[in-house]
């Protein structure tokens, strides 16, 4: 009797042990990976766009997820390491078995991790900086962006320079030499061109910090308008040393990975600082707009530390994409099959951007919409100063 | 023209503030310091912490001298002292991983990201028809004030006596009664305290973050070509340097704003490896 009632009582225990096992194995959540600089020398552009990436997918989860399915978030640091970036969307692919992968650093990584991705049928989808291979009308498979690639970047910085001043003076355009670098510069100076303004670059190595006799060059072609598509670090050097060398022209800067508030912080003193612009894709966090609310409200629940930035909304925009993929794709949702939500996909940005973010199989990128927001020293924000401009995923004014 | 004078001297003052920190801390340690450019920035970001706290640059600057002073003793009390005397590359691997730890440090410390200096003044001065940039002429009074500093205890003061003898002749210092440990620390400490203005000053002109801490490379680079234990040598190359660059930048293509330095490089140490002013013996000894 006693036998009979203790293989029970190990009956009972296994089957509850096996029932618990097979409800974990069962526990529905979308997995997905998050790869970005944070300990790079980029990690200041990258870490506040994961931040806003996290808010939202920690607002979505308290509010019961997508159709009740959490989303969980292995976020990754490839420190601007290509080979790095590689391994580490091979190892969130195969090991922590993901569905896409979201985020990714600076350009020269994106098509080892596009490559990985693609072989371990995974989409990826960049913010911030995008290349040009997502561009019709032949994007790489599985391979993404919703935020600038620089080729359209470059395009409509040229147009609205050329907008600005009315088709009249001299546009010069700066850069890292980098292959996203170069070709925003050349499409800046082709759209300029187009629009009337004489035109002209100077790039310098993505690791110089002495900007004095490079501002000098450059003042020295007599510029009306400089176009800045560097580093916010390199921006900061420039912009003073252009003040210094005598230019108080307007300086329009590409929002690559911008944060306001720390740009102006290290300008004060600089002088002229109404005449600086930012060109983006992205609302300023200085406008009003529902989701622009939800966000501060985020940031101010989960205690961040720095101000709402425009790399706050970036990651906050790509988390919202994320979610309607995921909604759309249902559950589960392998890799494929989310790769085929995301080819044809719309996604309504409300005031995050001028325009919803869509997808097309030939197009994995899509209109696009930019914006100039001008800095009002009065009152220490960064404002809009024009219409959205859409803008073609196929540019076309590139100078040869 | 002037603005362009004015821009290589400061140039030229940061970078041989920099390697000047760097040759004193080899001529008695006997160690290459790679971590000048960490060591520049962290304290380009204790200054400008400061300053957005609400201190003022007058205020600010002496806390960041203070501090680099601090790390420079931190560093040598607790690594350098015990490698003294270990082959070099020990030492040179020690300096790799101070960078390191630095560069760690800035990102949990200071956030990672990007700031300055603001001196308070304005972009530019009016003398006449002549506008030169403003930071540049702190850069270049504070560069230059801190160097000849330098210079003075160096060659004028017991302090920079005990500092040449443990630089010549180690071991007859040590029988004549001088403080080796201590003079190895105090050249640590000046050091550091040169790297750390130059980091200030370069944080004033130019900006703060883990990117700008390639200046070390061009404090290294002044440091080679002049002869890693020679102070006029490392002053005179950072002209060359400075001058290299900002001619390329200006008159030929900032594009190739530092190879231009590193070619140099590689001529000086295919003709004569162990630098300008630099001694065979040294050479030999690394």
């Amino acid at each position: 009797m006693k036998m009979k009632s203790g293989l029970t009582f190990v009956s009972a225990a296994l089957s509850a042990a096996l029932a618990l096992s097979a409800a974990s194995a069962q526990e529905k959540v979308h997995k997905v990976g998050y790869i970005a600089d944070l300990s790079g020398p980029m990690q200041d552009n990258y870490g506040p766009i994961v931040e806003g990436f996290e808010f939202y997918v920690k607002e979505l989860n308290a509010r019961n997820g997508i159709d009740g399915v959490p989303v969980r978030v292995a976020v990754r640091d490839d420190q601007l390491d290509a080979t790095r970036a590689s391994s580490i969307a091979l190892e969130l692919a195969t090991s922590e078995g993901v569905n896409s992968i979201w985020g990714m650093s600076q350009t020269r990584t994106h098509l080892a991790v596009y490559q990985t991705a693609a072989r371990n049928r995974i989409p990826a989808t960049a913010m911030f900086s995008g290349i040009k291979e997502v561009l019709p009308p032949n994007p790489l498979p599985y391979a993404y962006s919703a935020g600038h690639v620089f080729e359209v970047a470059g395009e409509v910085s040229g147009k609205l320079a050329a907008k600005m001043l009315n088709g009249k003076g001299k546009m010069i355009c700066n850069s890292i030499e980098a292959p996203g670098g170069v070709a925003a510069c050349q499409f800046a100076e082709g759209a300029a061109a187009a629009g009337g303004l004489e035109t002209g670059t100077v790039l310098f190595p993505p690791t110089v910090t002495e900007f004095g006799a490079i501002a000098q060059r450059m003042t020295s072609m007599s510029p009306t308008m400089v176009v800045a598509h560097a580093g916010s670090g390199q921006n900061v050097g420039l912009i003073k040393a252009l003040r210094g060398a005598g230019f108080d022209g307007p300086i329009l800067m590409g929002s690559h990975g911008l944060n306001e508030m720390p740009l102006i912080n290290a300008l004060q003193g600089v002088g002229s600082l109404d005449k600086l612009q930012i060109v983006s894709r992205f609302s300023s966090p200085d406008t009003t707009g529902k989701e622009l609310d939800e966000i501060r409200a985020a940031a101010q629940k989960y205690g961040k530390k720095t101000p709402v930035s425009t790399t706050t909304i970036m990651g906050w925009s790509l988390a919202k994409v994320m979610e309607a993929a995921l909604l759309k794709c249902g559950y589960p949702c392998p890799g494929e099959k989310l790769n085929s939500t995301l080819e044809n996909i719309k996604v309504d940005m409300g005031s995050l951007m001028g325009g919803p973010v869509q997808f097309a199989p030939k197009d994995h990128y899509g209109i696009s919409w930019w914006r100039v927001f001008q800095y009002d020293a009065k009152d220490k924000k960064f404002l809009p100063a024009s219409e959205w401009l859409e803008a073609s995923s196929t540019p076309t004014l590139r100078k040869q | 023209m002037a603005s362009f004078v004015l821009t290589v001297v400061a140039t030229w003052g940061i970078y041989a503030l920099l390697g000047m920190g760097i040759v004193l801390v080899y001529r008695t340690s006997r160690i290459l310091n790679i971590a000048g450019g960490e060591l520049a920035i962290f304290i380009g970001y204790v200054v400008a912490i400061a300053i957005e706290s609400g201190l003022p640059f007058p205020i600010a600057v002496p806390l960041g001298m203070g501090a680099a002073m601090a790390l420079g003793l931190a560093i040598f009390w607790f690594t350098i002292r015990r490698v003294m005397g270990e082959p070099p590359h020990v030492g040179l691997m020690l300096t790799v991983g101070i960078a390191t730890i630095l560069n760690g440090l800035m990102i949990i410390l200071f956030g990672g990201g990007m700031t300055a200096v603001p001196a308070g003044l304005p972009a530019f001065t009016s003398l006449g028809s002549v506008r030169l940039p403003t930071p540049d002429i702190v850069a270049a009074i504070g560069a230059w004030l801190s160097i000849a500093a330098i210079a003075i205890m160096y060659h004028l003061t017991n302090l920079g006596l005990q500092m040449r003898a443990v630089a010549e002749r180690v071991m007859l210092s040590a029988q004549r009664g001088l403080n080796v440990d201590r003079t190895v620390a105090l050249s640590w400490v000046i050091g550091v305290l040169a790297a750390g203005l130059a980091g200030m000053l370069h944080g004033e002109r130019s900006y703060v973050a883990l990117s700008a801490t390639v200046i070390g490379i061009s404090a290294l680079i002044a440091c080679l070509i002049g002869g890693m234990d020679s102070l006029k040598g490392v002053v005179l190359a950072a002209f060359i340097v400075a001058l290299t660059e900002s001619v390329t930048a200006l008159y030929i293509d900032p594009r190739y704003v530092l190879i231009a330095p590193v070619t140099i490089l590689l001529v000086i140490l295919i003709i004569r490896p162990w630098g300008l002013f630099g001694t065979v013996e040294e050479f030999r000894r690394v």
